[in-house]
């Protein structure tokens, strides 16, 4: 895996910002500026969200606390007029707090269901490794099916239905690490980075500028990032769909797709992880190329979407053998010796 | 607050009911009133009574019957509300109060609030339930608590007269339920919390009848929360009694007790689902008792209960006995007729199945006594059954038939004789029937014999028990008797008994010497399979075992086994029985042997007698087989190593030593006492053969240290001579031969020893082919008398073709070639080595386009110590380079063993450099095989696999360059580079074969003399000073670094280091590793080497210390013209380029030495000068020669992008691009900004071809990218 520049270039080779639908032509570019109005750097997440976004993927989100994750996906919903819920995690959540319940009307005598954060479009799941395996399944189970069950009723969830959910190194005290089964339904596991020394100090700087937010009675605290979201959104979901759409028309050559079953193959070969990727992580690693190539303005894959993407999207879905953990091999060397090898 | 919220509450606070009003308290009245709309009926009467209509109820008088119940319903509900009141036990009604209209509303309520704990609650008692509830019914609000929620909290705090007060108020179907859902909760999941006193409060708590489902899961329930330990607390509980469990009847006699709704057969019911087994039986009624209970359910379970096994087999005998004397009655009754008869006899038989056979042996022997005709019809009747009953599956029945036929005839005896009639014919059906049975058992028993499909079949001890014997034997004619005789010994095999047997077998032998010889065999199969030390293919998959698994055979189960197999040979060869399938036997005798032994002359003659007297067959097979372990298993290390021998290889070959001298001494033995037998000299030859290929080509061998050659030279040639003397013999003997039994086996082992086929089967692939020997098998062929001669050869070419054509079994491909080539010296002038001559012309032409050769790389003069490279390349025509595709033995990629066609004998391939990877390492095995005794190998450069092919002179003619061969010569007697062999694979109509092609002989000279450097030109000069050590060593180092095409020369030839040593003295110079050959580059102009060679110069510096001084060195100038220099220096740990080849070092100001430093030495008296030099020299040496190690060890070479990055042995867009990229990102390349934007427009344009819809990059495109790039990154 080499270091690239994962902002959109302009090169245009391709025809898909042509080729879509009036008034998604510069979804992307939109989205990205609204984000880097209120966050800085991070334009690899930014990316990553609109790669989920655009295959209907899940994203999971690594880093520590205060990277401002919620703040980015907060930010890309309102930017794209998204309904967004947010989920805080703790280990006491119970599953009827994701999706919902029944709850007798004491009134009327009739059960009466009452719907979960989990019925929305963009659903930030923070934390997620804080809470009990029971309450994380209730969300990956809603996550795979798409629709939920409360009281014996099965409800649908609204579409585009997205999870970006966050977690922090399981190393930390009080988190229970997720399965890999449950970890294989994330399409895309990035993990967070701090800023670099520039982007630290353009966020003083910016915090430095907010002022204070005033309320009605005379009240003020000092504004926060979270105050610097403009409300008015500048996509909508149908140029949303519309992205979808031209993802969908990307152009994947058969010498890509015989790398990308390659690298997955290799990781199922290789004597030192425990078990390799399975289908889903080839479709997930084809369907997320298309993605980016289509955020980077080309109607075509190259081998550059499926090295800059191998890391989120295979590491993941692997695990070390015992003997190799012991003798200090880590998933990132497995997979660049891999990745190595394959070209 | 409290007051507020009872105002509005829906329901009655607690210790209210509604309507009903307590005496010590105000009534008050509901503030919500019930619908105003009219109520609707119930739709199930409380307790059997009618609920009153819409309507009725004002017209109803109040106390008409139900709606009293109601009210009694309400006033329950009260007694659980408020449990103060409840304590008290009663309740004061106000009728005035019942007359409210909204009270029916309300109990409507109600019933649909109880109907949904009866529909929807589940009432899991788990831990989590358990305190879940606790929690959620504290912070209920004691005023807003619902009549169903109070009664589940009842349930879960455990308060069970309220739930059962609840229940009983309920309507019956209602109160089932949820009674019945409680049950199946409780024992439906996980072990609930419920102790026993909860128990008792359940089960008290059932609402109704207690059924048998609600009995079964309330002994379920009993048994799984109320543990064995507690069965103390639980008799007194129950001797205590509950409302609806045990209590003090249960003192009374069991004879009272026979009611199934008896409360101690309740309790006894309930402990006998419970496993409380003992207790039961003081509740449960005794069987007389139980047997008088009406219900059949009930009563069949009580009974079931108490009955023990003692009771069940008294009662099976006395209707065994009632039945046997009412079907005895009818055979012994001459008025019956004879259907009835038959009938009753049948009826007997299945008796006689059913029942074992000491319950029906004192009945048969009456029958025999008092009634011989009614014993006649049952034998008749039994044997009809057993022959219906041949081979069947009802395994018992059958063996019971066996028994019973035995008894029967054994009672008959001592009333009549067997061998009259109407006897005689009974007993001849009767062995029949067990000869067939015994058959069948033979068939299907597991032993040594393979059963595809077994079948139940009668137990060996079962048929042993029930052979015919004594006067039923006596009364068999001979033949039968044999035939009994055979089919025992053979019953004895599949049985345990193995060792009784022999005696049997003997016995046999006596009478009919055919069956004892098959019998014998048998025997011998049988032994074999109870010690072979394989796993059995069951056990192996059971648990997962290799296929080859293997119990250890240890030293003393071996001479176990021997001193076993020599005394059952000894009994045989005593009384002449003599088994005819030899191979069984030596087969056995392997057996007993461990894998990793080899066979001994003691054991040998102790099992078959002495090697003089031994039968032919059997000494032949037993050397063969002696032959094929010498040359497979017993010399592999692997194989000692798993029979635990703790063998060292010295020792393992002096074991094989051992083996094959034995073999040969017995050989010799045997030829002594039968001059004339040429099989076994021809026997020694092969053995001789493989013994000289071990010696010189095994791995084992390879680490004596001994003269292999030798060995090899004198064990070829001993197996000649037995050859020759074998081949003499039978033509001696050929004209007494008839023309059918002419043989050709002595030719053809002679021939197969000489081109390396073993007579073990194994191969030896590097034997070289030896003419002359083969010139003398055709001399002696033609030296047969008469027609033999020509008869002879034929018969070798017919072989020789059928060989060619075996396609079961084909020749190694790498044989192939010199088996047709070799078998064609000898039968040249048979018209049936046509096709054979017709296959090598083929293969002589395929030679003939191409030649293997080699060339000095310079000029052929080379000096006695001088390094010098051998290029070895193919000539070859266009056509045959395109066919031949020569880049694939440049590689490793395909595994030898995958080219290989399989092979049904077992091949042992020998190779002394151990398990080759591919067809480059044969390659090289090749080079290094043919090189190695005149020259030291120092490295092998192969060309890449993709090797362009290069033009030549000659027209239509190209040369493939294999490989640079770095080498040394030994001493200055070498003049020739030997001929290197390469194994070159074609197809034809036979498969692959691989054809030798060999190198000719190249003269060169070495020389004493000081001759002029090998060819070399673009040499890279890098001098890195460091002068970092300075202060710590004492010494400057001076790094040069050389690469250049050709081999770099030695370091004089290209630098002057004089300026610099006038500066600094040189302690020592390290030439490091020398000469390394890095790769062959054969697309240049030239096929030249790339090569690198590094030195470390330390310069002595401690005149730069004392006083600390600076001076401006001096660095050694190139002495070659075209030679690029790049002087480079340290600045702290930077390194940094020297504009010139001078460089500042020191500390302290400048020294007079940088203004005239030659002027300064010059001064100096030389004698003195030197001096100096020399002492500093041999003062630092030591010390700087540890220093220097240590600081070499930590140094790795700096990595360079050619070690990085080669050319990609498959090319596609994807591999292409990917690349490219790496390489416009990595720090090890550096590319001009031009370059760089160059490489991107290529990527650019790749990406666009291979991966948009364009039309794709050709590979040869992408191969030239690729190539292009590296050269200008590399």
């Amino acid at each position: 895996m080499q270091p690239t520049d994962s902002s959109p270039t302009a090169v245009t080779n391709g025809s898909s910002r042509d080729d879509l639908p009036t008034g998604t032509s510069n979804f992307c570019d939109e989205v990205r500026r609204r984000v880097a109005e209120v966050v800085v750097g991070q334009d690899v997440v930014v990316e990553r969200i609109l790669i989920a976004l655009f295959t209907g993927g899940h994203l999971m989100l690594q880093g520590v606390p205060g990277l401002a994750k919620t703040l980015l996906v907060n930010a890309v919903a309102k930017a794209i007029d998204l309904q967004f819920a947010r989920i805080q995690f703790t280990i006491d959540m119970l599953p009827s707090d994701v999706v919902g319940s029944e709850i007798l009307d004491q009134k009327t005598g009739e059960f009466r269901v009452h719907k979960g954060p989990v019925f929305t479009n963009l659903l930030l799941a923070d934390e997620i490794n804080r809470a009990a395996p029971k309450a994380q399944s209730a969300l990956l189970e809603a996550m795979q099916e798409r629709r939920v069950t409360i009281g014996g009723r099965t409800f649908k969830l609204p579409l585009p239905f997205l999870v970006i959910a966050t977690q922090n190194p399981i190393e930390q005290s009080g988190t229970f690490e997720l399965p890999e089964a449950q970890l294989d339904r994330f399409m895309l596991y990035h993990r967070l980075d701090y800023p670099t020394t520039e982007e630290e100090d353009e966020i003083l700087r910016r915090q430095l500028t907010m002022g204070l937010h005033r309320d009605e009675a005379g009240g003020a605290v000092p504004k926060t990032a979270f105050d610097m979201i403009a409300d008015e959104p500048c996509a909508t979901i149908p140029d949303l769909v519309g992205a979808m759409e031209a993802v969908q028309r990307v152009h994947t050559s058969d010498v890509f797709l015989k790398h990308a079953v390659e690298l997955v193959r290799r990781t199922r070969e290789s004597k030192l992880l425990d078990f390799g990727c399975s289908p889903r992580a080839c479709l997930a690693l084809v369907g997320a190329s298309r993605a980016r190539a289509f955020i980077h303005g080309r109607d075509y894959v190259v081998p550059e979407d499926l090295f800059e993407l191998a890391e989120d999207v295979v590491l993941h879905r692997v695990r070390l053998t015992y003997e190799a953990a012991a003798e200090g091999h880590t998933g990132r060397e497995l997979l660049e010796s891999i990745l190595s090898d394959l070209a | 607050m409290q007051k507020n919220q009872r105002k509005t509450s829906p329901l009655p606070p607690a210790g209210e009911g509604l309507g009903v009003r307590v005496a010590s308290q105000p009534i008050e009245r509901p503030q919500i009133r019930p619908p105003a709309e009219p109520q609707r009926p119930l739709t199930r009467p409380l307790r059997g009574h009618p609920l009153p209509q819409a309507g009725e109820g004002s017209q109803q008088p109040p106390c008409s019957k139900p709606y009293l119940l109601l009210l009694l319903l309400l006033l329950n509900l009260t007694v659980f509300v408020s449990p103060a009141f409840a304590q008290r036990g009663k309740a004061k009604v106000d009728p005035a109060a019942n007359a409210e209209a909204d009270t029916a509303a309300s109990a409507e309520e109600l019933i649909k609030q109880y109907g949904r704990l009866g529909e929807y609650q589940r009432y899991y008692r788990h831990g989590s339930t358990v305190f879940d509830n606790a929690v959620r019914f504290a912070e209920m609000d004691e005023s807003r608590i619902s009549p169903a929620d109070r009664f589940l909290r009842a349930y879960y705090e455990g308060r069970w007269d309220e739930v059962r007060t609840t229940l009983e108020m309920l309507p019956d179907e209602l109160a089932d339920a949820i009674y019945d859902r409680m049950l199946e909760d409780l024992t439906g999941r996980n072990v609930p919390i419920l102790t026993l006193e909860d128990f008792l409060g359940l089960a008290d708590a059932c609402p109704h009848e207690m059924t048998s489902p609600r009995i079964e899961k309330l002994g379920l329930l009993l048994r799984i929360t109320v543990p064995k330990e507690q069965e103390l607390w639980l008799r007194r509980a129950v001797e205590k009694g509950t409302r609806r469990l045990g209590g003090e009847r249960a003192k009374r006699p069991a004879s009272e007790q026979a009611t199934a709704g008896d409360r101690r057969l309740l309790t006894g019911r309930i402990l006998m689902h419970a496993d409380f087994d003992e207790l039961a039986r003081q509740y449960l009624p005794d069987a007389a008792a139980a047997g008088r209970i009406e219900d059949t359910a009930v009563r069949d379970e009580i009974l079931t209960f108490l009955a023990t096994q003692e009771e069940i087999d008294q009662l099976q005998q006395s209707q065994f006995a009632e039945l046997w004397r009412e079907h005895e009655g009818v055979l012994a009754n001459p008025q019956a007729d004879s259907g009835r008869r038959q009938a009753a006899g049948e009826a007997l038989v299945d008796l006689i199945e059913q029942a074992p056979l000491a319950a029906v042996e004192p009945s048969l022997r009456a029958l025999v006594r008092d009634d011989p005709q009614a014993a006649l019809r049952l034998a008749s009747s039994l044997g009809k059954r057993t022959k219906s009953r041949r081979n069947a599956s009802e395994v018992a029945m059958s063996v019971n038939d066996l028994r019973a036929q035995k008894y029967l005839l054994s009672c008959v005896s001592q009333q009549a004789d067997l061998a009259a009639a109407p006897w005689s014919q009974v007993v001849t059906a009767m062995a029949d029937r067990w000869i067939h049975e015994a058959e069948h058992t033979i068939a299907n028993a597991p032993s040594y014999r393979t059963v595809d499909r077994p079948q139940p079949y009668v137990a060996s001890e079962d048929l042993l028990e029930s052979a015919p014997d004594g006067p039923w034997a006596e009364a068999l004619s001979a033949s039968l008797r044999e035939r009994i005789e055979v089919c025992l010994s053979k019953v004895v095999l599949v049985c345990d008994h193995l060792d009784h047997a022999t005696e049997l077998i003997v016995r046999v032998a006596s009478q009919n010497r055919d069956a004892g010889a098959l019998l014998a065999e048998e025997y011998v199969k049988a032994w074999a399979y109870r010690h072979d030390p394989a796993i059995p293919e069951g056990i192996r998959k059971q648990y997962k075992l290799p296929d080859d698994a293997k119990i250890m055979v240890t030293p003393i189960m071996m001479e176990k086994n021997v001193a076993d197999l020599a005394r059952m040979m000894d009994t045989f060869r005593a009384h002449e029985v003599r088994p005819r399938n030899v191979q069984l036997l030596v087969d056995a005798f392997d057996v007993c042997y461990s894998n990793a032994e080899v066979y001994r002359r003691s054991h040998i003659e102790k099992v078959f007698g002495p090697v003089g007297r031994m039968d032919d067959e059997v000494f032949f097979r037993m050397i063969r087989k002696m032959t094929a372990g010498l040359s497979s298993r017993w010399r592999l290390m692997d194989v000692q190593e798993e029979s635990g021998t703790r063998r060292s290889q010295q020792e393992t070959l002096a074991m094989i030593r051992d083996g094959y001298a034995s073999a040969i001494e017995m050989i010799d033995e045997r030829t002594t006492t039968s001059p004339g037998d040429w099989q076994a000299r021809m026997l020694a030859g092969s053995l001789l053969s493989d013994w000289g290929d071990f010696e010189y080509y095994q791995q084992l061998a390879a680490e004596t240290g001994t003269d292999r050659v030798e060995a090899f030279r004198q064990k070829n040639n001993e197996a000649e001579e037995q050859f020759l003397r074998a081949a003499e013999v039978y033509a001696g003997q050929v004209a007494e031969l008839g023309r059918g039994k002419a043989s050709i086996d002595v030719y053809l082992a002679w021939f197969h020893a000489l081109l390396g086929m073993g007579s073990g089967g194994q191969l030896n692939l590097a034997k070289p082919l030896d003419r002359a020997a083969l010139e003398k098998i055709r001399d002696m062929i033609h030296r047969l008398p008469g027609d033999a001669a020509k008869a002879h050869v034929d018969k070798f070419a017919r072989h020789v073709r059928a060989r060619m054509e075996d396609t079961e079994n084909p020749l190694h491909e790498q044989l192939k070639y010199k088996y047709l080539a070799g078998s064609l010296v000898i039968t040249a002038d048979s018209p049936f080595s046509f096709q054979a001559s017709t296959k090598v012309a083929y293969y002589d032409q395929l030679l003939d386009e191409l030649r293997l050769s080699t060339r000095v790389d310079g000029p052929n003069t080379i000096g006695r110590d001088d390094e010098f490279g051998i290029v070895l390349s193919i000539q070859h025509s266009e056509a045959i380079g395109r066919m031949a595709d020569f880049g694939k033995y440049l590689v490793n990629e395909t595994p030898l063993s995958a080219r290989q066609p399989p092979q049904r004998q077992p091949v042992v391939t020998t190779y002394r450099m151990g398990q080759l990877q591919g067809r480059r390492d044969e390659l090289e095995m090749n080079i290094r095989e043919a090189l190695s005794l005149f020259f030291d190998v120092r490295s092998i450069a192969f060309s890449p696999g993709d090797v362009e092919p290069r033009r030549t002179e000659r027209p239509g003619w190209e040369e493939t360059v294999l490989a640079y061969i770095h080498a040394k010569a030994k001493d200055s007697s070498v003049d020739k580079i030997p001929r290197i062999q390469i194994n070159l694979e074609f197809l034809d109509m036979t498969g692959p074969v691989s054809i030798a092609a060999e190198s000719a002989e190249t003269l060169i000279k070495i020389t004493d003399k000081k001759t002029p450097p090998r060819p070399f030109r673009q040499v890279d000069l890098t001098l890195t000073l460091d002068p970092r050590g300075l202060v710590g060593t004492e010494e400057v180092l001076l790094e040069i670094a050389a690469t250049a095409c050709g081999l770099v020369p030695d370091l004089e030839e290209m630098v002057d280091l004089e300026p610099t040593a006038r500066q600094l003295p040189i302690a020592r110079i390290d030439s490091h590793e020398g000469t390394v050959v890095r790769e062959i580059a054969s697309w240049a102009d030239a096929v030249h080497p790339v090569s690198e060679r590094r030195w470390t110069v330390a310069l002595d510096a401690c005149s730069l210390l004392e006083p600390p001084r600076r001076i401006e060195l001096a660095l050694p100038p190139a002495k070659v013209e075209d030679m690029a220099v790049k002087y480079q220096t340290y600045v702290d740990m930077d390194l940094v380029d020297l504009d010139g080849a001078a460089a500042m070092i020191g500390e302290g100001p400048a020294g007079p030495d940088r203004a005239a430093p030659a002027a300064a030495i010059a001064a100096i008296d030389p004698r003195v000068l030197y001096a100096l030099v020399a002492v500093a020299v041999m003062a630092a040496v030591v010390l700087v020669l540890v220093l220097f190690r240590l600081f070499r060890s930590h140094k790795p070479r700096p990595l360079r992008a050619r070690d990085v990055f080669h050319m990609p042995s498959q090319v596609d867009g994807f591999v292409v691009v990917q690349l490219l990229r790496s390489l416009g990102t990595s720090d090890l390349v550096r590319l001009s900004p031009r370059q760089r934007t160059e490489m991107q427009e290529e990527i650019d344009r790749v990406q666009k071809a291979c991966f948009a819809n364009g039309d794709g990059v050709s590979e040869d495109e992408l191969r030239r990218i690729a190539r292009r790039w590296l050269k200008i990154a590399c």
